[in-house]
């Protein structure tokens, strides 16, 4: 699996992507929806190069070759997109479709739309972290509401370690 | 077979050809993908010249007017100068679309568009 360059774009666009949910509906009955996966897919960003040198352009030329077109798939730097944060670091992508040059004299536009194979995990962590045990306290709340499974986390440390009582 | 007029662009926008793919989501949001050949077709390649008399658009229309999207032809280095460009061996443009114009006094912008193919034999 190749790495797209570590190109900074001028502006990225995105959407929030798809989740995995598929619909069934009959006649007096539904619609009933499945989710197939955790996963939240299919996000699309458009990373927008301007005025960048020809050096640059190459490497993306290069690696959408390198890459077979839009059929391969490949990782993308998170330093990337910035701040935006909003996949996990070994999400895998796509093009979308084929990146678009512009050419004026001695620079260069590019315009490159991705896709996001491998997008959010929705499942919900609760993660006790290092947190010492408190003081027992009357709690009352709907902790969970949607679709399960929940996986509650209570990671290594012997401090954080989590207690189910089914009493 | 006549080249397309030597010529120096005031912009260019160039897209890489692609592969034929056959992508394949499945239940998960993954993607299988089938690549079916071995080269990349579609490179296309929009020109904007600009001129302030007609003798640039005329050049231009009176090799359309020849080549047309029938006849495939080659391009003058003054078209990709600077660009960095290759492309398969033996492969010719021809016009994706007639040629545009937009006509002002003293500023004459004739836009092309040409895509790249595959050799054939006529």
């Amino acid at each position: 699996m190749t790495t797209f360059p570590t190109l900074y774009p001028d502006s990225i666009t995105f959407d929030h992507g798809l989740p995995q949910v598929s619909e069934y509906a009959a006649f007096g009955v539904g619609p009933i929806r499945f989710r197939n996966s955790n996963l939240v897919n299919s996000q699309v960003f458009t990373l927008e190069y301007q005025n960048i040198q020809q050096s640059s352009v190459d490497l993306i030329r290069d690696h959408y070759i390198q890459n077979q077109g839009t059929a391969g798939s490949f990782a993308v730097p998170s330093s990337i997109f910035g701040g935006i944060n909003l996949l996990d670091a070994n999400s895998r992508y796509k093009y979308a479709e084929t990146p678009t040059e512009q050419h004026f004299g001695v620079y260069f536009s590019l315009s490159v739309t991705l896709q996001a194979l491998e997008g959010v995990d929705t499942l919900s962590i609760l993660n006790g972290g290092s947190a010492t045990l408190p003081s027992e306290e009357s709690f009352s709340s709907i902790a969970f509401e949607g679709t399960a499974p929940f996986i509650l986390n209570g990671s290594s440390s012997v401090l954080a370690t989590m207690t189910l009582n089914a009493s | 077979m006549t080249d397309f007029p030597s010529l120096t662009p005031q912009t260019r926008t160039y897209t890489p050809g692609s592969f034929a793919v056959r992508r394949s989501r499945v239940l998960s949001g993954d993607e299988a993908a089938v690549r079916k050949n071995n080269a990349a077709v579609g490179h296309s390649l929009s020109l904007t010249f600009v001129s302030s008399t007609t003798t640039v658009q005329n050049s231009i229309f009176s090799h359309y007017a020849i080549q047309n999207r029938f006849l495939p032809f080659d391009l003058p280095s003054t078209i990709t100068d600077g660009g960095g460009l290759s492309f398969p061996a033996n492969y010719q443009w021809i016009y994706a679309a007639p040629p545009e114009v937009t006509f002002a006094p003293g500023n004459i912008q004739v836009r092309v568009q040409l895509e790249l193919v595959a050799p054939y034999d006529i």
